[in-house]
């Protein structure tokens, strides 16, 4: 008899070790027996999993890390890939270390220090500071194509200081570099070197919580479980990220008991989830957030107008359509940042709901009751609940006399139609995951930028000067600014941050993140 | 013979090309593709080195000419998403398309024949009316619905079988006989319909009033001449099987062609979807080559050519 | 109107036409299941052309307070959906959108593809050819792909997916009309009326058309089904109609998403769905047994 066999069903073997312990005793001799020639030891059994299955909708696209920018693709990765630092749950969210602690040397110079010395590879090899170099580089190097070759475009050079230090010198002041360092992932340069790329992408290496074991395209990705690994004692045997495009079918795989974990389950399935008996519902405020953007920065769109823009922030009942259409599953926003964005100004208050207020701005605007017609594009099952939050939008906009159509495009279609400018005047979009000030509103309020359609030739020396300014505190009192401005000048109409809502199998003790980091590295028997 | 083969063949080659050229230049209308896979925050300067590096900034009959040379030497260029040749990504799905179509097509033509035959038999008894109204319940469900109540059913209330993925036996069940529910109704009405004509003909009549008993009858005339249709049909059918496979795949996680190539059409992933075109329009030109090579073995005095 | 158009047309006048009707109206009789098809469709188009009075302009308005109501809840008999409106009278709305879709390319489909199909059998030669091959590479491609990338190109609407169904939909009927006339080519009115030197255009609208219009109204009958059915295949795969058009296939597609939490927004459209097209596929059985059973489908 072999362990797979005994192990088999994940669900028997929990309740064998949880519910009763004096089986366990009692199988003590042959179970004992056998699993301590497996992986198993006796102490480790407590909390331990067989397999977790974890429903996503796609593949990864790749598994070299630090190629490809897609969160499906990254998620996947990162159980692999140990990231160089994460964001910390612990504090708010802000980068703290994880393989590296970060240290700003000069304006231009950044030093980065392992925590530990005793990280090894799967493959056996020690973690030293020549694989993060290994791993910038390759990225940096255009035949690789690698999307990091935008986004590390400012870094200069990459020098070893010893087996545990290296340092990134930029070509400007970079205040991204934390940012930046949660996307690093070091690769077994070693290894790689011996192997070659195909071999390495084949059978990857690194120093993460899961080992890998067997990538079925259109399938599955199977990883199992890293028993050294450096940071705490992993409690899954076996992680399997399966992959269906459908969303009914992830959440009948979720109440049939072979999935452990699905993202994204709408709010109106969570009851059956919780009362299915085989699963529960985690959810989190999520960094990530919808706006409909008012276009400002092209000739014909009656957003010019700042009158119409607050209009149109008084005239939508955005608590209401949380209440509504969420079951209170969103948060409202006041400005461009979510309230865990740790840069997001705490004095600005949401628009309030207010139809008269809006029937009167948009008179003074000049326009009589009925007289406006708008063209509203939004997608359609891109964001959660985007197509009902569209059409209650509009028809908010049309108790006040803005009658608006909403025209819904396929995603790709809809970012082809933001980009080249033939949206109607609004449209619906998502930005994340938003966890610091530059990443929006750097990206999203400057020069020519379709994506908020928001340009402000008064906000953007401020941005300008916020993004050269390296020291936090006076950083944070130029972003504070921003958000005022831009809030006052109504440059969206703010919604909410989305609430990720998970689907969790009961036998496991699981904890979402707010950043949409999906991990389960610490996942454990519940 | 072999002169007839080469022909059809030449000819699929020319249908080939035809679909390729019109796939090529309706995607290249359908959007930029570089904006779903650049993350939302790369600049426009950084966009537009993406287009020129990927060669999208090229004008379209330029683009169009490297791609034909490529494509006629087998290479269908680059998935932009996997940055692997698209060819590969597509030929390794095909097992599982194949797999699933075959099992669907000998349900249906193990299920609708036979539905057919017990209706054109007793026709206008009750079994009649059961095996036609089945049938036409074949064709008036959309294939998700059906497919996701089986899955609610059978999966999730009942426990036997898996939701969705490919793995063992119990994986193909739902989802092949999800897929061949229209394909069952088509050769149920197909064989009932023939069956009845041939029933009705002349030389049926001599052959009964020479004494034949009824079984020999049936079995020999009707359904030996009710077959050339059914051929025909099956050479058909194949093509519309592929075509339900594509909403399958997608409901019950099927790792197959039509889902690979849905995901890539939504990611505006050219490559993939001009490799798919190429497998899809070759297993249509062949299975209507086979379908018509045996029509004649079945039917001898029909002359190929 | 399958009577009608048959009459129009006929080659030897009246006599027929009138023993055709009547052939149909006994053949009505003695099968019900035809006649109670027949009727469920006339109530269907029925309620298509009066919905827009039987239902209030407000339908699609959202009332968060009475969202998920079961059926026969408060008023609503079919229940309401995510954003409160009532599912019963979106539906109504929807039997005006999906048998549009249904009726409309197969009318549209067919004004294209039956001259095509029938220049193609008469006259033969390079056309032909042309014709066959067109054919071949459209079946080449997956038609539910192709209507993916035509939508992709157009855009999401009711009006684009119509026309990504007679993109798909003519070649059916080219088909048929060609086979058809190669075979009435050779019938000796036709031979006459050619030799006679009547117009072209004679001999197709009077000597053709009435003798192929048979078969050419059964394949009609079982093509509204698939289309119907088409509709709501191209919206589970993310290129339907635009919210709020409540067409039943959309309606079908959006209601997966609720199929655990509320179970009347998929099943009672896919009802509605499944019993035009079973009653559509009935009515097309029965007209090709009465008119011409040689037809196989």
């Amino acid at each position: 008899m072999d362990q797979s066999k005994l192990l088999l069903n994940r669900r028997s073997f929990s309740k064998a070790t949880g519910a009763l312990p004096l089986s366990a005793v009692a199988l003590g001799g042959p179970l004992g027996g056998i699993l301590g020639l497996g992986v198993l030891s006796a102490s480790a059994q407590e909390g331990m999993i067989e397999h977790v299955g974890v429903g996503l909708g796609a593949d990864p696209l790749t598994m070299m890390p630090n190629a490809i920018v897609d969160w499906t693709t990254g998620i996947q990765l990162a159980h692999i890939f140990d990231r160089t630092m994460n964001y910390d749950p612990e504090q708010n969210y802000a980068v703290g270390p994880w393989l590296c602690s970060l240290e700003n040397i000069d304006e231009l110079t950044w030093e980065l220090t392992l925590v530990s010395p005793d990280i090894t590879f799967h493959s056996g090899n020690p973690l030293t500071a020549n694989d993060f170099k290994a791993a910038i580089d390759w990225a940096l190097d255009p035949a690789n194509e690698s999307h990091y070759l935008e986004r590390w475009e400012q870094f200069e050079e990459v020098t070893v200081v010893d087996d545990q230090t290296f340092r990134i010198k930029t070509t400007d002041p970079f205040p991204l570099m934390e940012q930046r360092m949660v996307e690093l992932h070091p690769i077994d340069s070693k290894y790689l070197e011996e192997v070659g790329y195909e071999e390495y992408v084949a059978n990857p290496s690194g120093t993460g919580p899961f080992k890998f074991k067997e990538w079925a395209r259109g399938e599955y990705l199977l990883l199992e479980r890293n028993e050294e690994y450096w940071r705490n004692d992993v409690m899954v045997q076996e992680v399997e990220f399966r992959f269906s495009p459908e969303f009914s079918t992830r959440l009948a795989a979720l109440l049939a008991g072979e999935l452990g974990v699905v993202k994204d389950i709408p709010v109106d399935s969570m009851q059956t989830v919780e009362e299915s008996g085989t699963a529960r519902i985690e959810a989190i405020p999520s960094s990530r957030i919808n706006y409909v953007a008012l276009v400002n920065n092209r000739e014909d769109s009656v957003f010019n107008d700042v009158r119409l823009r607050q209009a149109v922030n008084y005239a939508v009942d955005v608590n209401g359509i949380i209440e509504g259409i969420f079951q209170g599953e969103a948060t409202r926003i006041a400005g461009p940042l979510s309230g865990l964005n740790p840069d997001v100004n705490p004095n600005l208050q949401p628009y309030e709901y207010d139809p008269d207020k809006a029937r009167a701005l948009i008179e003074e605007a000049g326009y009589a009751p009925g007289e406006l017609e708008i063209t509203m594009d939004a997608p359609q099952g891109r964001y959660p609940m985007d197509t009902d939050a569209a059409l209650a939008i509009a028809a908010s906009l049309g108790d006040v006399g803005i009658t608006v159509n909403v025209q819904y495009n396929e995603w790709g279609t809809h970012l082809d139609k933001i980009v080249n400018r033939q949206t109607g005047d609004m449209f619906y979009l998502g930005w994340g995951p938003a966890l610091d000030a530059m990443g929006t509103i750097a990206f999203l309020f400057v020069g020519d930028s379709t994506y908020s359609s928001y340009q402000n030739p008064e906000v953007e020396p401020l941005i300008e000067e916020a993004t050269m300014t390296v020291d936090p505190e006076k950083r944070k009192e130029l972003w504070f600014q921003v958000q005022q401005m831009v809030y006052e000048d109504a440059a969206w109409l703010f919604l909410w941050q989305q609430h990720d809502i998970y689907g969790v199998a009961n036998d496991i003790s699981w904890a979402p993140r707010a950043d949409e980091f999906l991990w389960m590295g610490e996942a454990e028997a519940r | 013979m072999k002169g007839y083969v080469l022909g059809r063949l030449a000819s699929g080659l020319i249908v080939i090309f035809l679909a390729l050229t019109a796939v090529f230049f309706m995607l290249r209308l359908s959007g930029d593709p570089v904006l779903l896979f650049a993350p939302m925050d790369t600049s426009r300067t950084n966009l537009e080195e993406i287009r020129e590096r990927m060669g999208f900034n090229e004008p379209l009959a330029v683009q169009y000419a490297t791609f034909m040379g490529d494509a006629i030497q087998g290479d269908f260029g680059e998935s932009t998403r996997e940055r692997r040749p698209a060819i590969e990504i597509v030929l390794e799905r095909l097992p599982a398309t194949l797999q699933l179509g075959g099992l669907a097509l000998v349900i249906s033509l193990s299920v609708g024949i036979p539905l057919g035959i017990l209706s054109a038999t007793h026709h206008g008894s009750v079994w009649d009316k059961v095996a036609r109204l089945i049938a036409v319940l074949g064709q008036a469900i959309p294939g998700f619905w059906l497919g996701v109540l089986l899955m609610l059913l059978f999966a999730v209330q009942l426990n036997w079988l898996p939701t969705s993925g490919r793995g063992g036996v119990q994986h193909i069940i739902l989802p092949a006989i999800t897929l061949s529910a229209l394909s069952t109704a088509r050769y149920a009405r197909l064989t009932r319909s023939t069956m009845l004509d041939v029933l009705g003909q002349d030389y049926m009549r001599t052959a009964k009033a020479k004494g034949l008993s009824n079984g020999t009858v049936l079995w020999r005339h009707a359904l030996k001449n009710a077959s050339i249709s059914l051929i025909t049909m099956t050479g058909l059918e194949i093509g519309r099987l592929i075509e339900g496979a594509v909403v399958i795949e997608q409901v019950f996680a099927w790792p197959g062609m039509g889902r690979v190539t849905v995901q890539a059409l939504l990611n505006r992933d050219f490559a993939v979807v001009m490799a798919a075109v190429v497998l899809f329009a070759a297993m249509y030109t062949l299975a209507n080559l086979v379908a018509d090579l045996t029509y004649g073995w079945a039917n001898p005095q029909v002359k190929l050519g | 109107m399958s009577t009608a158009s048959v009459a129009a047309g006929g080659t030897s006048g009246i006599a027929v036409s009138r023993t055709r009707q009547n052939q149909l109206l006994r053949s009505l009789k003695r099968d019900p299941w035809a006649s109670v098809s027949l009727l469920f469709l006339l109530a269907v188009v029925l309620a298509a052309i009066l919905s827009p009075v039987l239902v209030p302009d407000t339908i699609n308005s959202p009332s968060f307070g009475s969202r998920l109501l079961p059926p026969l809840t408060d008023g609503h008999i079919a229940g309401t959906d995510q954003l409160g409106r009532d599912v019963w009278g979106r539906m109504l709305l929807g039997a005006r959108i999906s048998m549009t879709v249904g009726f409309l390319t197969v009318v549209l489909s067919a004004l294209i593809g039956v001259p095509i199909g029938m220049l193609a059998g008469y006259y033969g030669g390079w056309l032909d050819v042309l014709l066959m091959r067109l054919v071949d590479v459209q079946l080449a491609f997956p038609f539910i792909l192709l209507a993916l990338t035509i939508n992709a190109i157009l855009g999401l609407g009711l009006r684009n997916i119509i026309i990504t169904l007679v993109i798909a939909g003519w070649i059916e009927y080219a088909r048929i009309a060609r086979g058809e006339t190669l075979v009435v080519r050779e019938r000796e009115f036709v031979q006459a009326a050619h030799l006679t030197g009547a117009r072209s255009g004679r001999i197709f609208l009077r000597h053709i058309l009435p003798n192929i219009i048979t078969p050419l109204i059964v394949i009609s009958t079982l093509q509204v089904a698939r289309f119907i059915i088409a509709e709501a295949s191209i919206s589970f795969l993310g290129f339907g109609v635009q919210p709020p058009t409540p067409a039943w296939g959309s309606m079908v597609s959006e209601g997966l998403d609720y199929i655990f939490s509320a179970w009347w927004l998929i099943t009672l459209p896919g009802l509605a769905l499944a019993l035009v097209a079973l009653a559509v596929n009935i009515t097309g059985d029965w007209l090709r047994d009465t008119l011409d059973p040689r037809i196989r489908t």
